[in-house]
């Protein structure tokens, strides 16, 4: 192609590209009376805007040296900035209308408010967004990897946001929604390198053993095409799996047992069968529990699990692999596949202490511990028995403030051990009343309202 | 009746352990000291609030719980956390709750005033006012802007005082959770609806009424 016709191209490009800019600025301006939306979000749109400027800043300097030069390397560079343009503001079109759409709107937003306070003390800029979808499952979206090109976030300021998606129909329930301290945990080995992290603790001699023994698996048992795919794949199913470990090692360090409550009772809806799954994202859940469950009793909460609820805990006791710390793969699940994810499991298992101290050592000034625990679950069990939401309460001669963690906690027992019967009994409802989730809704609410108050007396001094 | 508690009495209530059946709950207290006055409480503008929403229904009438008529067709739910603010439009009405929770104790019995310092804008809180033993919740507040320009409210705003009686030969009851919104953390919709019944058979009667003229 000629200058001319370059100089042509170049038009054309700035000429759809801006015409994508101002439908998004028109979106924006309708966003401008929209007043009631999560911080998050206002910083999201914010962003967006300054990059809205910044584009059109770019574009008029692109016109301008296009129209002064004849120079076809030049020219050419042009085109392939204004593709790279392009092509982000299609990635930015994958969850620009999502985001911008979420209102305050009942969704649990003491929790979320509460969630990226924790996001905070761990990668200061962080900010987590989230959705609702239409999938029963909870999903975490890094917006940097979707439009982590430099052009696209000039600033570096959208790489400090997550999208978490959660499932619409659990929007109402503060239990299920523990489990969106798992997807930060995502966010958080992305953001923080934590593969790194996990490989530099594991010594280099045994690293390369581990990639050496890998391969030759792969070549003495695989052979024709599929051995030119294999070895990465092997590697980075390893490498998901240590990312969904360390996801669910962050969320038991900073939650405690609600995290095991919370995944139990969410994967409860499943067939038994789907328990039991490897996928190359994940390890199955049967070994994620069973996981979970060793770094609760490693830190201590055996007796709280088997005291508090011992319906979960004889649950939990009932799979063989917690019994005997054997993690059989379960067979005929696999066909292809089997082999390599029991070789990936194999590795898997010899790595997976390194994850669990690399999660320690990263969660050691916020992490939820037992004494905590035992300091204040009295206290708010005592509220919830007589109908209070444990915010600030009167105890032992003093005002007290349960720690969020606490209220999650110990209200989660308190469902667990059927302890909203005992408001039925209090109420003059009467046992058909219970299709309305009624006292299940009140639960929901009073720890949600305490732990805004929580915040709230936080933010005023207490 | 008795007469209105003092400050250091409902100081020496809020100072009862919680499993106290004669304890008095207001909480969260931000500013104990300041919000405990001679005679009352203080009390906060809470966090969630109901709105009437842009909507095509003609108007709010009695119908069954799932009738496009019905309330929730009308008004959104919201939440406006701390250190936000929420726009009351003149000549509109929002429904807020307090921030604090407050259980009243079989022997108590309360009363909620607006403060003038607000009514003087324009902005009326009206709310259902009187507070019965037992009363367990977060009190509903009705707020209307009678002025001319809006108003912004912000979470956390002193907005009305709690006044509370003691009653002298108060009956325990078996049941403490009664009424048709106990427990309530944030304004919730009208139940008006439960007594759809009644209104068929009034307008039944009705109807039998002008059948004989």
């Amino acid at each position: 192609m000629d200058a001319d016709g370059l100089k042509q191209e170049i038009d054309r490009k700035i000429y759809e590209v801006k015409r994508l800019i101002t439908n998004i600025e028109e979106l924006l301006e309708e966003k401008k009376y929209e007043k009631y939306i999560p911080k998050e979000v206002k910083e999201f749109v914010l962003y967006i805007k300054e990059y809205v400027n910044i584009s059109n800043e770019h574009f008029n300097f692109t016109r301008q040296i296009s129209q002064e030069t004849f120079s076809i390397p030049v020219l050419t560079a042009l085109l392939s900035l204004l593709d790279t343009f392009k092509e982000g503001f299609f990635s930015l079109h994958h969850f620009f209308k999502e985001i911008i759409e979420i209102s305050i709107l009942e969704s649990p937003s003491p929790l979320l408010i509460y969630f990226n306070k924790i996001l905070r003390k761990i990668y200061r800029d962080g900010k987590i967004i989230a959705t609702k979808q239409s999938e029963y499952n909870f999903h975490f979206i890094p917006l940097y990897k979707i439009s982590g090109r430099p052009l696209l976030d000039p600033n570096r300021k959208l790489e400090h946001f997550a999208l978490i998606r959660y499932p619409f129909s659990e929007y109402k329930n503060v239990f299920s929604n523990i489990l969106l301290i798992h997807e930060l945990g995502h966010f958080i080995y992305k953001k923080l390198n934590i593969k790194n992290k996990i490989i530099s603790s594991i010594d280099p001699q045994e690293f390369d053993q581990y990639e050496q023994a890998i391969n030759e698996y792969v070549e003495t048992n695989y052979q024709s095409d599929y051995i030119i795919e294999t070895p990465p794949k092997m590697w980075e199913t390893i490498f998901s799996w240590w990312e969904e470990s360390f996801a669910d090692f962050f969320a038991v360090r900073i939650i405690g047992p609600a995290f095991l409550y919370a995944f139990i009772k969410f994967n409860l809806i499943l067939k038994d069968t789907e328990i039991k799954i490897f996928i190359s994202q994940h390890p199955s859940r049967y070994y994620r529990i069973t996981r979970i469950i060793g770094l609760l009793i490693k830190d201590g909460w055996e007796s709280v699990i088997k005291l508090k609820t011992p319906r979960i805990y004889k649950w939990a006791d009932d799979i063989d692999a917690f019994k005997n710390l054997s993690y059989n793969i379960p067979t005929s699940i696999f066909s292809f596949d089997e082999d390599p994810i029991r070789e990936c499991y194999k590795y898997l298992e010899k790595t997976i202490e390194k994850v669990a101290l690399v999660t320690e050592e990263l969660t050691a000034n916020c992490n939820y511990d037992l004494e905590t625990f035992e300091e204040e679950n009295d206290i708010v069990e005592e509220c919830l028995k007589k109908f209070i939401p444990p915010s600030e309460i009167f105890y032992k001669d003093n005002f007290f403030i349960a720690k969020p963690e606490s209220i999650l906690n110990t209200a989660f027992i308190f469902y667990l051990n059927d302890g909203i019967e005992q408001w039925y009994s209090m109420s003059d409802r009467s046992k058909d009343d219970k299709t309305d989730h009624f006292f299940d809704n009140r639960l929901n609410e009073f720890v949600l309202k305490s732990i805004e108050d929580n915040l709230i007396l936080e933010i005023w001094g207490k | 009746m008795d007469g209105i508690l003092s400050g250091s009495e409902i100081e020496d209530l809020i100072k009862k352990d919680v499993s106290d059946p004669e304890s008095l709950i207001i909480t969260p207290l931000l500013n104990k000291g300041k919000q405990i006055g001679s005679d009352g409480v203080d009390i906060r503008l809470g966090t969630y609030f109901i709105v009437h929403s842009r909507t095509t229904v003609p108007c709010i009438k009695f119908g069954p719980k799932r009738s496009p008529e019905s309330i929730a067709e009308v008004q959104s739910k919201i939440h406006i956390p701390l250190g936000q603010q929420i726009i009351i439009q003149p000549s509109t009405f929002v429904l807020g709750s307090t921030l604090e929770y407050i259980k009243l104790p079989y022997n108590l019995y309360g009363g909620v005033g607006s403060r003038s310092s607000w009514g003087r804008l324009g902005l009326v809180i009206a709310t259902a006012i009187n507070i019965h033993p037992y009363f367990r919740g977060c009190l509903t507040l009705e707020l209307v802007n009678h002025g001319n320009i809006p108003i912004a409210l912000t979470p956390g705003a002193l907005i009305g005082q709690l006044i509370l009686h003691r009653i002298s030969k108060a009956p325990k009851e078996e049941k403490e959770l009664t009424g048709k919104y106990p427990g309530s953390t944030r304004p919730e919709f009208s139940k008006i609806f439960e007594e759809y019944k009644t209104v068929k058979d009034l307008q039944k009667i009705s109807d039998e009424y002008h059948a004989e003229i």
